[in-house]
């Protein structure tokens, strides 16, 4: 197997919260190690406690031994920091396509009608990694994946 | 190796701190006021966990016990959390004052680790103060609606804060494990020292929503973090380890 192998394998394997997001578009995967048969993947920590995580290495390991690697270790990292700004332009897409906003610093646009007419209903969603929003033109409750980056000390 | 005894009671108490809050925050669900309520306390309580489980698995791998073995087969006293955060719900009121002065201690406190000498720490603080925000925010918004609510809704945030401040000065205790872990830089600033910008971020607040800042008693909610926890903690933890203690060896 060779890295690029890996990588094609990785981007078969999805969110299981957001099951049209491959971990490759979230911007999860760090860093892949090719010795031998044996497959080392680094993956980065996203929300502290997403139970998403466990399935993910699950996932990871088990698309990996179908593809031939004898050896599967994934690792998370808590370094360097993952931030929602890693979400790939195609991830974009495919958040919008599933009805969940891409996360943005700025106006937030309904993924239905794309109207910027939007209010946030609560931060707190369905999984951590959604806040809950409304479209006041389309009148459709809709989803964004919360912005999630680096914040300075408090000066 | 094992690091020093410092070191891991240092990432433990603050493993505790998170843990236990979670653990309140949890008791939420399906008993808040509204249903986005339930859904934002289970939120933040699975967010709380999290962050546990990064500070004890950090003290794992410096050859401290594995992170279900600290939240699951320890004592109560072996617990170093303010006794703050073990305290019951009891209202809405008490519920987002003492979470407002948590997050804002939190704040304060994660702000300081990005500077630890301790690498992976100084991570785990980046990651953490990422979600802290949305806490923060959400209790301050709280804090807004019931201050500028019906009568009995500010009377009972207030009432709730002068009940927080009683017991907040447990959370800046400072004991001999911190000035040892100060002096190796693990920790940038002792926790007495951010008692000052932690009352100046209060008052701000309370200010901004026409509230009476409560004294803050300095002697108030002291001993957890040596381990002398109120009844709220037993009773707390024996429910949160019932399962484990069926079975320690059970795998899932």
């Amino acid at each position: 197997m060779t890295k690029d192998d890996v990588m094609r394998v990785l981007s078969k394997v999805t969110d299981p919260e957001i099951p049209v997001l491959p971990i490759t578009d979230l911007g999860i995967v760090e860093e892949v190690r090719v010795e031998g048969d044996g497959v080392e993947v680094d993956l980065l920590l996203t929300f502290a406690g997403c139970p998403a995580l466990g399935i993910i290495r699950k996932s990871v390991e088990g698309a990996l031994a179908e593809a031939g690697a004898a050896e599967v270790k994934v690792t998370f990292r808590t370094s360097p920091a993952w931030s929602t700004e890693r979400v790939s332009e195609a991830g974009r897409e495919a958040l919008k396509g599933f009805g969940i906003a891409p996360p943005t610093a700025g106006a937030v646009s309904c993924p239905y009608c794309g109207s910027a007419d939007t209010h946030r209903e609560s931060s707190f969603g369905p999984t951590l990694c959604r806040s809950v929003y409304y479209c006041e033109h389309c009148h459709n409750p809709f989803e964004l994946m919360k912005p999630v980056v680096l914040q300075p000390r408090v000066p | 190796m094992s690091a020093h005894p410092f070191v891991l009671t240092l990432l433990t108490a603050l493993g505790d701190d998170e843990f236990v809050i979670g653990h309140r925050d949890s008791e939420w669900c399906a008993f808040a006021p509204m249903i986005e309520e339930d859904v934002a306390f289970a939120s933040i309580a699975q967010d709380e966990m999290g962050h546990a489980r990064l500070y004890y698995e950090l003290a794992a791998s410096l050859g401290g016990p594995s992170a279900d073995e600290l939240a699951f087969s320890r004592a109560p006293d072996a617990f170093r959390n303010a006794v703050l955060v073990e305290r019951q719900n009891a209202d809405w009121g008490y519920t987002v004052a003492r979470h407002l002065a948590y997050d804002t201690y939190d704040d304060l406190l994660t702000g300081s680790l990005l500077d630890s000498s301790l690498h992976p720490l100084a991570d785990i603080a980046a990651l953490v103060r990422r979600e802290e925000r949305y806490h923060l925010e959400h209790q301050r918004i709280w804090a807004r609606e019931l201050a500028f609510g019906t009568d009995e809704s500010r009377a009972r945030i207030q009432v709730g804060l002068a009940r927080t401040l009683a017991e907040a000065a447990g959370l800046f205790e400072t004991l001999e494990w911190h000035r040892e872990a100060k002096a190796e830089g693990l920790l940038p600033q002792l926790p007495e020292e951010l008692l000052d910008p932690f009352v100046k971020a209060m008052g701000e607040i309370m200010t901004l929503f026409g509230m009476m800042t409560p004294p803050l008693s300095p002697e108030g909610g002291l001993g957890g973090r040596s381990g002398h926890h109120s009844e709220d903690l037993v009773t707390a933890a024996a429910t949160w380890q019932e399962v484990y203690r069926l079975d320690p060896e059970a795998t899932w």
